[in-house]
């Protein structure tokens, strides 16, 4: 097998790999989320922290907007790292303020959290409370995944042109979090 | 782990890790079966294995027999026949049925195999815990399982794991398949085997994650106290349960069925893959409607996510949801009658070798529909309520997955021994390993319809002692156990010719003079798998030319 032929390969393995990884994710945080519609559709109250008092004190917009942000610059670098698997310029230095922005995402996510926590609001307190830390825990988790791949394509000396390749895999991943992250926000807060 | 990153290396530590954890599942089941036959009587010298907190006296206590119980279906389904089945004959024969040089993403695979290595020995672990392994059946069904002791927790776990170390083994295999495959090797020129296991992993890909899912919201439930599945005012021995409630049952129902159907698929897809390969090696001919076949497969796949429901009927669905559930059921059974009359007819005027390998696959059909005719009354609702949770449905699965998915398993092995290991399985050891297993298994499992039928309970500890329905089945217990018994010592037989055949057994290169490209490679295939890259031109099924 040639060496052209055998990258042709690799590219394509790469990028089935990929797909696939994204609609297994797909289905995981799908029966999450599904699993909440149907608890908060079954129940005649759903009395959330953020909508009976706790909202002056946690200002809920501003927050999900700068969280949004980091995962809207993440999302954004991450189209520059590759577009069409040709080899970017300074793609580690993309790399690393997407594991910035990640890693900020995730930082808030936590802190959130443990402020909730502070006040006794933890997930045993009410099913809305508990759908709130698992949900947005879940993207949390997967942004920190995210995170450590692009620190890995920043890191790993490989030729050009593979790293290229995981440049545009990164890209798929990070609009993946982008809209699972807008899923979570509308389906917490909005609906 | 390097040594892993080979794909046949690989199968072959799935074949064993599997076989192992078959065994275990296998002995699980020996023991409650004696519960069964002679309830209340000690079992010799189980005090000194299991001790007095689970076997006082000899006799197994109703808590450790239900965990052997959900332990046994565990087990069986997720660390045996699925990993087995998968794990070990995907690894090893996709890559050469499509003259691929290994797998797409080698440490992938590796890394999957050792998720589930760790799974497996969490999960069976978790019987030396205080309160032993988990006991709410393979289901897992809350609030139960919520309520269960500490080894439910670890069974999550380890449910948590093996999905993702599905979700990597599925990813590399199918990711292989699309993009290294032989030049020439077209979608429709893949051997059947190649197909079921891309379904297979396809339904893994994206059933597992449901599942997941679920876990993860029981998990929350039982460590960090939430209340997904735990409905208000919930109460135990007249206690009010102190969680906020607000919770729903079903929930788990759903998402644990939207995966556990499928599994199912998963379960018998690759036994149809193998039966396909075997009887047209074995018969001489080519599959009859192959094209027909390969739509049959993906529909089977594809419907098999949307018939979920049916384990459901009696949970107070609407007539509407019930219904739906029940047409997409009954319909879902159309592919696999395409799929058994397409393996009956090639046999049609075939020049049948009845090697032990074709005897396990032709015993595969008539196992296999037994067990899917059985299955079209459960998936009814009148019928349904009147046969749920007997032992007609323990009958109805086993004959899909035992002598079904098990045989073909069998089959597998006798025909692709020679390829993995360049000798030949003892083909008189084999007969006798086959009469006596297919005779074995339907004694144990056939009386499960009549005991269904006459309304025995699925899950009760003493097999029914204290019910007047179940007073004439008591006497078939001791039976079926014996049997079982039986069963396990024709199994013996299999693996001493295993062991024996692969050092002693006749050399043998292609001993079935198989066309399809895995044969195309020396026995055992070298590293790399082809000396030179094969070039296909045709189908992978050429009986037909040596006819002519």
């Amino acid at each position: 097998m040639s060496a052209i032929a055998l990258s042709d390969r690799q590219g394509r393995a790469a990028s089935t790999g990929m797909w696939l990884f994204i609609a297994s994710i797909v289905m995981f945080y799908g029966a999450l989320f599904s699993g909440y519609v149907l608890l908060r559709a079954g129940s005649t109250v759903w009395e959330t922290p953020w909508r009976t008092g706790l909202a002056a004190e946690w200002p809920i917009a501003v927050d999900h907007w700068f969280r949004t942000m980091w995962l809207g610059i993440a999302v954004m670098q991450s189209r520059r790292l590759s577009g069409t698997g040709v080899p970017v310029a300074g793609l580690p230095r993309f790399s690393w303020v997407i594991a910035l922005a990640g890693t900020a995402f995730v930082w808030r996510c936590a802190d959130i959290a443990g402020w909730l926590a502070s006040r006794g609001l933890v997930p045993a307190t009410s099913v809305p409370l508990a759908c709130w830390y698992v949900l947005t825990g879940t993207v949390a988790l997967l942004v920190a995944g995210g995170t450590i791949a692009a620190v890995w394509v920043a890191l790993e000396p490989v030729p050009a042109v593979q790293r290229a390749r995981r440049g545009a895999m990164l890209q798929r991943y990070w609009l993946l979090m982008f809209v699972l992250w807008i899923t979570t926000v509308g389906g917490l807060y909005l609906v | 782990m390097r040594a892993l990153t080979d794909h046949k290396t690989l199968g072959i530590a799935y074949a064993n890790t599997s076989g192992v954890f078959m065994v275990v599942g296998f002995l699980l089941m020996l023991l409650f079966r004696w519960q069964l036959a002679w309830p209340g009587q000690p079992i010799p010298i189980a005090t000194a294995i299991f001790g007095e907190t689970n076997a006082p006296g000899g006799i197994l206590l109703p808590e450790f027999y239900y965990q052997l119980v959900a332990m046994h279906g565990s087990v069986m389904i997720f660390l045996a026949v699925v990993p087995m089945a998968v794990g070990a004959l995907g690894s090893y024969f996709v890559p050469l049925q499509i003259g691929a040089p290994g797998l797409a993403f080698p440490r992938l695979g590796a890394a999957g195999f050792l998720t589930y290595l760790a799974a497996g020995l969490l999960m069976a672990a978790s019987f030396v815990l205080p309160g032993g392994a988990a006991n709410s059946g393979w289901t897992s069904y809350p609030p139960l399982a919520i309520l269960a002791s500490s080894g439910q927790t670890v069974w999550l776990v380890g449910i948590l794991m093996l999905g993702v170390s599905s979700m990597l083994g599925a990813i590399s295999l199918v990711a292989t398949v699309v993009a290294y495959r032989a030049p020439g090797l077209t979608l429709m020129r893949l051997p059947f085997f190649v197909w079921s296991q891309v379904m297979t992993a396809l339904l893994l890909l994206l059933a597992f994650p449901a599942l997941q899912g679920a876990a993860v919201f029981q998990l929350m439930d039982r460590v960090a106290g939430t209340s997904f599945f735990l409905p208000s005012g919930l109460a135990v021995s007249n206690t009010p349960l102190a969680v906020s409630g607000g919770g729903n049952p079903l929930l788990w129902q759903h998402l644990f069925w939207f995966l556990a159907h499928p599994e199912v698929y998963v379960l018998i897809l690759p036994a149809m893959g193998v039966v396909a390969e075997v009887i047209t090696a074995h018969a001489r001919r080519a599959l009859w409607r192959y094209g027909l076949m390969v739509g049959a497969v993906v529909a089977l796949g594809a419907w098999s996510m949307v018939v979920w429901a049916h384990h459901m009927l009696l949970t107070g669905m609407s007539t509407t949801l019930s219904s739906f559930f029940q047409i997409t059921t009954m319909a879902v059974s159309v592919p696999s009658v395409i799929l058994i009359t397409s393996l009956v007819v090639t046999l049609w005027g075939g020049a049948i070798r009845y090697t032990t390998a074709m005897c396990f696959a032709l015993a595969f059909l008539p196992m296999f529909g037994l067990g899917g005719v059985t299955g079209l009354p459960l998936g009814l609702g009148p019928s349904n309520l009147i046969l749920h949770d007997t032992y007609y449905v323990i009958g109805h699965f086993h004959y899909l997955v035992a002598p079904g998915t098990m045989f073909a398993l069998f089959a597998a092995i006798y025909h692709w021994f020679p390829k993995i290991t360049g000798r030949r399985l003892n083909e008189r050891l084999g007969l006798v390993h086959f009469i006596g297993s297919f005779v074995a298994m339907n004694a144990v499992f056939l009386p499960m319809f009549l005991m269904g039928i006459m309304g025995v309970n699925r899950r009760m500890y003493d097999a029914g002692l204290q019910y007047q329905l179940a007073e004439p089945t008591l006497a078939w217990n001791p039976h079926m156990t014996w049997n079982a018994v039986a069963l396990g010592v024709f199994q013996l037989v299999f693996l001493f010719n295993v062991v024996w055949s692969a050092k002693r057994g006749e050399p043998a290169e292609n001993p079935w003079q198989a066309t399809t490209l895995e044969w195309a490679t020396t026995s055992p295939p070298p590293a790399g798998n082809f000396a030179t890259p094969p070039v296909v031109t045709g189908g992978p099924y050429r009986y037909e030319e040596e006819r002519a």
